[in-house]
């Protein structure tokens, strides 16, 4: 499911004295079937970015095509875009509001008007992909830990069988354990389900580790967009743009400066260590 | 005084929701209702912290780390008697939060900055909102002024003190927040995972006014984070588990129990982590590595 924009822009509360330009212009291609991440600092236009890609938000002038088809041509189609691209916002948890945790999941199929056995082969497919063993299913959601608790809310979003998963801050708040196994399992699910996510954090570890391309977002517009090694590299570009390379880039560079000879992009634990190994010998 | 905060023997539980006495028995029938429902018996209550002792000294910058649900946040709540123990004692400067007539001075001691920025700012320019606090304090309006100015001027945000608030970054509304508390004159800020919601910009500027404030303000900060990298800063980590402080000691000391710490849940710093697979590797290294400047520092040094 391949995303096109085209020269996208949104104006907040337009024409009025409180108009805030939020996107300008942006251009950019997603592949079918791979890993973005998406960074920005606070009030950079992630969040309307990607509130565009399901007609959560209407562009004030541009184009949005997913798969050819331009997702805000067509109202009768919003059901069928809206289902194909499905949206996990932040603290998703917070949406959560069944009697059990398999009703939960359940709602969005239901409301779709699937069959009863279509519901079920989903909604127990979902759970499990979440790693939400079968005796919690009949548990009240708001029993479960924190990080269980999302994973219900991801799982009711991957019960609609999204082709685009957007994630927004998937891990914000979990313990360092809540947050691997969150993104372990998007991982995972990227690889067994082939769908196209987007991962918008602001944990420069976790998107080091996690995607395949990096789309960098400031003042509503696409900066910089490349594979991690290519963007955290350039330190200094990512600190005027209010953000930062990961821990490992930064003692990468201060080793650099002091002059052992290291390569230029290195920004994970594995690699550092493999490299000053290297430079030691 | 040894201690400015001290806990002995704290448990705290969370009280399950009442239920009419006939109705506690496991597997009795409701007999009232029409519908016959099975009414379970309400779980035991578990303590969400179970015989907590601690101290922390004046002027001392002490992380808590622990997974969700150890207790951090519980514990941090008993600091300013949001919440009051089932049993044992928490002192802050000598008083027993459980003494009612001190709570206000307990509370004017003690200031929390929580995770959502959003939820902590109440008025429509910066500086009523800093003035907040020492308005209902029954402050002298040009003490309050005062104050104000030197808040905003402590965490860099003076130049704003005009504007509405939520045209403001999360790290700016969070100093704006930490404005507020200081304008209360507190002896100990809490930040309880202060910086979660933020961007690394914004994390930076939080950890950097809360360490300056503990260095030249003198004044005691707690703070409970699930950053590995930012409890490095830290004088001294705290670790909690399942409602125990399981941990105690230098960030140098804490970060080299690797497995101990991921067996709970958390995690070390990326500079730790590196300085242990070196070692591992054979690289002679010394111990108590947490910052990068002090890996690199190591490194240099072994060459």
């Amino acid at each position: 499911m391949a995303i096109e924009i085209k020269d996208l822009c949104h104006t907040y509360s337009r024409g009025s004295a409180f108009a805030k330009k939020a996107l300008n212009q942006v251009n950019l291609t997603i592949d079918s079937g791979s890993f973005v991440g998406l960074i920005g600092h606070t009030g950079s236009g992630k969040s309307t970015l990607v509130q565009h890609l399901n007609v959560l938000l209407r562009p004030e002038s541009g184009q949005i095509l997913i798969d050819g088809e331009d997702i805000n041509a067509d109202k009768a189609r919003l059901k069928a875009i809206r289902t194909k691209v499905g949206l996990v916002f932040q603290y998703p948890e917070h949406q959560l509001f069944d009697m059990t945790v398999y009703k939960d999941v359940s709602f969005g199929p239901k409301n779709a008007g699937l069959e009863e056995d279509e519901i079920k082969e989903r909604v127990e497919a979902a759970l499990t992909l979440v790693g939400i063993a079968p005796e919690l299913w009949e548990k009240s959601p708001f029993e479960l830990s924190g990080g269980q608790k999302r994973r219900v809310a991801i799982a009711g979003v991957l019960a609609m069988r999204p082709e685009i998963l957007v994630l927004d801050e998937p891990a914000a708040g979990l313990d360092p354990r809540g947050r691997n196994e969150i993104l372990d399992q998007i991982k995972q699910m990227h690889e067994t389900l082939k769908i196209t996510v987007i991962l918008v954090s602001h944990s420069m570890e976790d998107i080091a580790r996690l995607v395949e391309r990096i789309l960098v977002i400031s003042h509503g517009e696409i900066v910089l967009s490349g594979a991690p090694a290519e963007i955290f590299a350039q330190i200094e570009a990512l600190e005027a743009l209010g953000l930062s390379s990961t821990q490992t880039a930064y003692i990468m560079r201060d080793l650099q400066a002091k002059g052992m000879s290291l390569p230029d992009n290195i920004f994970t634990v594995e690699d550092a260590v493999a490299a000053i190994l290297r430079a030691l010998k | 005084m040894e201690y400015i905060v001290k806990a002995e023997g704290l448990v705290f539980e969370y009280q399950a929701p009442p239920v009419a006495e006939d109705l506690k028995k496991p597997g009795k029938k409701a007999e009232k209702i029409e519908i016959e429902v099975e009414i379970e018996a309400p779980p035991a209550a578990t303590p969400a912290l179970d015989g907590v002792d601690m101290g922390i000294k004046q002027g001392e910058f002490v992380a808590v780390l622990g997974h969700n649900g150890s207790g951090k946040s519980t514990l941090a709540k008993h600091i300013n008697c949001l919440l009051m123990p089932t049993s044992g004692t928490v002192w802050v400067k000598g008083i027993a939060t459980s003494d009612e007539e001190k709570i206000w001075d307990i509370r004017q001691s003690v200031g929390m900055v929580f995770q959502n920025p959003d939820n902590q700012i109440i008025a429509t320019i910066v500086e009523e909102d800093v003035a907040f606090g020492p308005e209902n304090l029954g402050i002298e309006p040009a003490e309050i002024r005062r104050r104000v100015d030197e808040s905003l001027a402590t965490v860099g945000m003076s130049e704003f003190a005009g504007h509405p608030p939520h045209h403001l970054s999360g790290g700016q509304k969070q100093r704006v927040a930490i404005a507020g508390i200081l304008a209360m004159r507190p002896d100990i800020i809490v930040l309880d995972e202060a910086t979660a919601m933020l961007d690394p910009i914004g994390r930076r500027e939080v950890m950097k006014v809360a360490k300056q404030l503990n260095e030249q303000e003198n004044i005691t900060i707690i703070l409970i984070t699930h950053y590995m990298d930012e409890a490095a800063l830290a004088d001294r980590i705290v670790v909690m588990s399942e409602g125990k402080v399981v941990m105690s000691g230098a960030p140098g000391e804490v970060f080299t129990h690797i497995d101990t710490l991921q067996g709970i849940g958390l995690d070390v710093p990326q500079a730790a982590e590196i300085a242990h697979k070196l070692r591992l590797a054979g690289v002679a290294l010394p111990d108590g590595i947490v910052t990068g400047a002090q890996l690199v520092e190591a490194l240099w040094q072994s060459k």
